[in-house]
């Protein structure tokens, strides 16, 4: 019997090792795309895929500021053509919004990042290799009323998906977030005006259309990235100002 | 109380429970990519007999490279790090052995009205120094210097990089702080894309130049009328001025001279200082440590800007904006008037720099029309002009707000 029992034994127990599961670096790159956690900033929010759609036809309804990523591999330019080299184009969203180290994108992660993105561009396909026109006005001016009945279907489109819900903020990617329209209103509304404002709504819905259009650079701050004009029209940009208004 | 054995059956049932729930885990592993990460790059920057020139766009955040053989603009890459904004590369500097440029970014002040945030100001944004593939201009490294870099100079080597800071705005945000007011020498290790030294040298320094030997580097001091000599001999560098008036300025935020732009002679003997207030050049002689003053111009149909010189060092070529022109002097006592050409607008639109080219032809950059607002400016160009009467032989249309050119190959030294 104890002959029986430690034969058994001895035949189950190399059988209870761990087992391996081998996957191409493009799974790693995959699965730190969708992950806010890869930078390892505790003030990221971000995944790559928040931001981008992996392929143009999971876009939906969403109104993205980045571009689709399938095909970017093979894109002879990237950032409205700021950039011609794919890692200089990850390494500004890496590290401008994810907060993250430019030196991170040398090691393992850049390297199943990119294996990822060449996964999406397999040999002999041109879909979405083509240059992404993303243009980013410099100087903003105020655009003028829009309509107000159209502001939140912008908003469920364009800034839901990070802000969360109008006023409440619920739902928003974290706590330093801000709160839409409260917060802007409150840090802007009672600012003295700048040269060529006489009026706090314009002067408010003017910081919103600047911080659409140039997110967290030239001069603003935070993480956000910028929409394009063509991600997302003045119109519906001018729609969407409607949600802001000072007392 | 004595202890009891397990029944076999049970320690053995217990043991393959225990076992069995460690089975079957599945630990994920990720193949390592065979090639390199972020594409192939590559190490031959293609450089023709004829020699290249690169061209810096400074409102465009670009660099053209200009094939001096053919005539043509080859290429314009992108040499921006800062999105979004005017990152300005204005001065830049090659090293063919390393296949490597190098250009300081100066990030502008905000004064267009980008946006109410942008009105706040940020001209104490920091310049960037960047380090690009001089194959495929593929970003090498960066490193932060101070606010508004304007000229660089590379050592001999190539193992050291100098950045001036033309800094206006300390100068006058410091004004009866003459410490505070000076701007710094930034040395930066090339290899390491580090910092090694900051200096403060004199007030709004620009234009510089390393001398052959690498022991001193020679700097343009607007604020203060003066060259700032800097000697990196011993274990700590000392900062001369010599100043033009013979003694410091009563305004540093007003100079009387303003001197900007600064030219090695080829001999390395002579430090040629062009004053962007005086509408003069004056040289200085490296030998005796003073201004000569027998090498003194008369005063130019405008400002001053950065002289290119032929060959044998015996003649200069001075580009001036007030009246776009070219001036050609002799470099020795007296400096007699060789010649002299304006500009129609639409042949050269301020002239900033002249250099002699690797093909024996004077390389003239024209800025063009530029505004703070890019969609109201005009492109600028390079003229390439003959050495014996200073006609154009053929022109280059590059970007907005070319500032310098330098170049690689084609017998370049």
């Amino acid at each position: 019997m104890r002959s029986a029992v430690a034969l058994a034994l001895a035949l189950l127990l190399p059988a209870c090792a761990d087992t391996e599961l081998r996957l191409p670096a493009s799974a790693e790159g995959a699965a730190i795309a969708q992950n806010p956690g890869a930078s390892r900033s505790r003030y990221n929010v971000f995944a790559c895929t928040t931001c981008h759609a992996v392929r143009p036809s999971e876009v939906g309804a969403r109104l993205l500021p980045g571009a689709p990523l399938e095909g970017a591999a093979r894109r002879p330019s990237f950032w409205g053509g700021e950039t011609v080299h794919l890692h200089e184009a990850v390494e500004r969203c890496w590290t401008f919004f994810m907060r993250g180290t430019p030196t991170d994108l040398d090691g393992r992660t850049g390297e199943a990042l990119y294996a990822w993105l060449e996964s999406l561009s397999p040999d002999g396909s041109t879909a979405g290799a083509q240059p992404v026109a993303q243009t980013y006005p410099r100087v903003v001016r105020p655009l003028g009323d829009g309509d107000a009945t159209r502001a939140q279907a912008v908003w469920t489109r364009a800034c839901a998906s990070c802000h969360g819900a109008i006023g409440t903020g619920a739902g928003r990617l974290g706590p330093l977030v801000s709160i839409v329209p409260g917060d802007t209103q409150r840090e802007h509304c009672d600012e003295v005006l700048p040269a060529g404002f006489t009026d706090r709504t314009t002067y408010v819905r003017t910081v919103v259309v600047e911080k659409v259009r140039h997110g967290s650079f030239l001069g603003y701050a935070g993480s956000m990235p910028p929409f394009s004009v063509e991600a997302l029209s003045d119109d519906d940009v001018r729609d969407l100002t409607m949600l802001f208004r000072c007392p | 109380m004595p202890h009891r054995p397990l029944p076999i059956p049970l320690a053995a049932s217990l043991l393959l429970a225990f076992c069995l729930a460690g089975c079957g885990e599945e630990r994920v592993v990720y193949d390592r990519l065979d090639a390199s990460a972020w594409g192939a790059g590559c190490s031959d920057p293609g450089i023709p007999d004829g020699g290249l020139g690169y061209v810096t766009n400074s409102l465009m955040n670009s660099v053209a490279v200009l094939d001096l053989g053919a005539g043509t603009v080859r290429a314009t890459h992108p040499v921006g790090v800062g999105p979004l904004a005017e990152n300005g590369p204005h001065h830049l500097a090659v090293d063919l052995a390393r296949s490597v440029l190098y250009s300081p970014l100066s990030f502008p002040a905000a004064a267009i009205p980008a946006g109410p945030h942008a009105e706040h100001g940020s001209s104490d944004t920091p310049g960037i120094f960047v380090k690009r593939s001089l194959c495929d201009f593929r970003l090498l490294g960066q490193v932060d210097v101070d606010p508004n870099p304007g000229d660089m100079a590379l050592s001999a080597d190539g193992r050291t990089a100098y950045v001036s800071h033309f800094d206006l705005r300390r100068a006058q945000s410091n004004v009866g702080d003459p410490e505070r007011q000076r701007s710094n020498l930034i040395v930066i290790d090339t290899a390491t894309m580090t910092r090694t030294a900051t200096i403060p040298v004199c007030v709004a320094a620009h234009g510089m130049v390393v001398s052959p030997d690498g022991r001193t580097v020679f700097m343009a001091c607007y604020g203060d009328d003066a060259l700032g000599v800097v000697s990196l001999d011993g274990p700590r560098p000392t900062v001369r001025l010599v100043y033009l008036g013979g003694s410091p300025p009563r305004n540093t935020t007003s100079p009387s001279y303003g001197p900007y732009s600064l030219a090695l002679s080829p001999d390395g003997a002579s430090v040629w200082l062009g004053c962007a207030v005086a509408n003069v050049l004056i040289a200085y002689d490296v030998a005796s440590g003073a201004l000569d003053e027998s090498r003194l111009t008369r005063r130019l149909p405008g400002k001053a800007w950065f002289p290119g010189f032929s060959p044998d060092g015996s003649t200069m070529v001075v580009p001036t904006q007030g009246r776009d022109s070219v001036t050609r002097l002799s470099t020795g006592p007296g400096m007699a008037l060789r010649d002299q050409r304006y500009f129609t607008p639409e042949e050269c639109t301020l002239p900033h720099q002249v250099a002699y080219g690797p093909d024996g032809l004077y390389y003239l950059v024209c800025e063009g029309r530029h505004t703070s607002d890019p969609a109201r400016s005009q492109p600028g160009s390079i003229l390439a002009l003959h050495p014996d009467d200073l006609r154009t032989v053929r022109s280059f249309p590059v970007g907005v707000f070319p500032d310098a050119i330098v170049f690689a190959g084609g017998g370049a030294r």
